[in-house]
């Protein structure tokens, strides 16, 4: 699945958070969106799954395989999102629903969008956590059990579980530490390829996007300020944003 | 279970405590009770009779657990005015207070929780405001303003509409259901709409703190689901220990809260009861009663306490 952005702004109470934003993750890709905290990363992330709440104003064209997305209405986003569209979120002690089991939490989407049995929908899942690492034991146990890593694998399986053909992944190794970052980056690498999904891999974090994607735009203050091969932008930095993250990379990578 | 346990340990003392607490503060009052309960005009070998048969001649510690023995036993004594065990007193007013606070609450929780979800969901924001508006303004009016309003409405006789009853209760009691309710739903919708008001609010900053704080509506939404669908099940559902809480705490104070009520709509209620026995002196029902509305309260909040953590898994796993 494709996806291309163009000249998307997003205003909230008179102020412009994205402003003018290109850009295109090509069918079966995988594409970094990089820029310092408050850049306006997640907001371009949650723009194109519907996910804006009330107040903020989103324009420009966001097409998803042919079809436009700004502007639909939400029952009509929420039959994309879960099924064509799979989100991964920041931190997963926020995101998952705290009073689910592990199972309970990864089936929402089969429930949401397929009409499966009680037992096929429990293969599914069983069958996604193994791909997560997580053994069956871990099936029933409540999210809030896990580790962080475990609940981000969580999280991951929930994304994935209805093999959608764009898989959004918004830092989703930012509250990590750094053993468990380049697990998870790893498993979700393979996961989108062996799945042949697109992806957009959103990170302030050079090092990490270097393992997860190919090709790469760099956020500045809500607009791109660059773009290229990932591992041109990080060899050689021509835009002195870049330079800046590149540099920040490589002194947290060496400590 | 251990939280149970501890949290019923911790019931026992503090029902120990009211109880030491109630019966020193109807003795430290100014005066001897057998005096204040005889009355100014009383004479003193009528005082001194009264004294002898309350028991009020023994040492304190030999009343309190005197009186601690009849109260485990379900005798909390005999009101001096009416001649009646003041449990069955007080049985005889619960069974007015407690359908109509029952009532209120059932009332409340429909308004409250609907337009708490309208407020948050609503898409203009003019809608918006205007349930936020009715919130403030319907937790601001006085029970008594509003009682009036509804009977100038639907009360029968003196309002436009004239279908529902505005004083008294049934001397049969339940023994009529059909007439008993029918006095119970003027005061009942009074109350309804004033605690409405307050779950309305409460909701509605529940749903807000479980949409903004974290990202599970958004996860939520991003499997499949509406903002709407998520907010009303994924929403309520976190939003329910907090609700529980204050819908608790809420019950319990209503017992002696709805006394405004009860007294606009003549029912013979606990509230109004309570102060009708402190008014004629009746110390020893007033005791009685007091022990009663404090180990009311007190299982409420441990019923809440444990239905909390019940509810909110996060609760016991923090522990």
């Amino acid at each position: 699945m494709s996806v291309t952005i163009e000249n998307l702004t997003v205003d909230y109470g008179g102020r412009r958070i994205v402003d003018d934003v290109t850009m295109t993750v090509g069918d079966g890709e995988r594409v970094g969106l990089i820029g310092s905290s408050g850049s306006g990363k997640s907001m371009i992330s949650r723009a194109v799954m519907g996910l804006l709440p009330d107040g903020f104003d989103v324009g420009g064209r966001i097409d998803v395989n042919g079809t436009q997305v700004v502007g639909l209405p939400d029952d009509v986003m929420a039959l994309l999102r879960g099924a064509g569209i799979g989100m991964i979120f920041q931190n997963p002690q926020a995101a998952l629903n705290p009073v689910q089991t592990v199972a309970g939490q990864v089936e929402l989407p089969l429930k949401l969008h397929y009409d499966l049995t009680k037992k096929e929908r429990r293969a599914r899942v069983l069958e996604m956590l193994a791909k997560v690492g997580l053994p069956e034991q871990f099936a029933d146990r409540p999210v809030t059990a896990l580790s962080g890593g475990q609940q981000q694998r969580v999280a991951i399986a929930t994304a994935l579980v209805t093999s959608p053909r764009f898989i959004i992944a918004d830092e989703p190794t930012t509250a990590l530490d750094s053993t468990t970052q380049k697990q998870i980056v790893d498993l979700l690498v393979s996961l989108v390829d062996g799945l042949g999904a697109s992806m957009l891999f959103i990170t302030h974090d050079f090092s990490v996007l270097a393992h997860a994607t190919t090709r790469s735009y760099v956020l500045d203050d809500g607009r791109i300020v660059d773009e290229g091969a990932t591992a041109d932008l990080l060899a050689a930095p021509s835009v002195a944003r870049t330079r800046t993250l590149v540099t920040a990379a490589k002194t947290l990578s060496l400590r | 279970m251990k939280f149970t346990l501890q949290r019923l340990g911790l019931l026992v003392v503090a029902l120990a405590v009211v109880s030491v607490l109630i019966f020193a503060a109807i003795r430290v009052l100014p005066g001897d009770v057998a005096a204040v309960m005889a009355g100014m005009n009383a004479s003193p070998a009528r005082i001194a009779a009264l004294r002898a048969e309350l028991g009020l001649d023994e040492p304190l510690v030999v009343q309190y657990l005197s009186w601690l023995k009849g109260v485990v036993t379900g005798d909390f004594g005999t009101s001096m005015l009416t001649g009646q065990p003041i449990a069955a007193i007080v049985a005889g007013r619960a069974a007015v207070t407690f359908p109509l606070i029952l009532l209120g609450l059932a009332i409340a929780l429909v308004l409250g929780i609907s337009l708490g979800c309208a407020a948050v969901l609503a898409r203009r924001c003019w809608v918006r405001s205007l349930l936020q508006a009715i919130a403030v303004v319907g937790g601001a009016v006085p029970a008594l303003w509003a009682g009036l309003l509804l009977i100038l409405l639907l009360g029968s006789g003196t309002g436009v509409l004239s279908v529902l009853p505005t004083q008294g209760f049934p001397q049969d009691g339940w023994a009529s259901p059909g007439r008993a309710l029918t006095c119970l739903v003027l005061p009942a919708l009074t109350v309804g709409i004033i605690v409405g008001a307050s779950i309305m609010r409460y909701t509605r900053s529940a749903l807000l703190d479980v949409e903004t704080n974290g990202d599970v509506i958004a996860l939520a939404m991003a499997c499949g689901m509406t903002r709407r669908r998520a907010m009303v099940t994924v929403g309520l559902r976190l939003a329910t220990p907090q609700l529980v809480s204050v819908v608790g705490l809420t019950f319990a104070e209503m017992i002696t809260g709805v006394m405004v009520v009860e007294n606009l709509f003549a029912l013979p209620g606990i509230g109004t009861g309570l102060v009708t026995d402190i008014g004629q002196r009746d110390l020893i029902a007033v005791q009685g009663e007091l022990l009663m509305l404090a180990a009311f309260f007190l299982v409420v909040g441990f019923a809440v306490d444990v239905a909390h953590r019940t509810l909110d898994p996060r609760l016991e796993r923090a522990a």
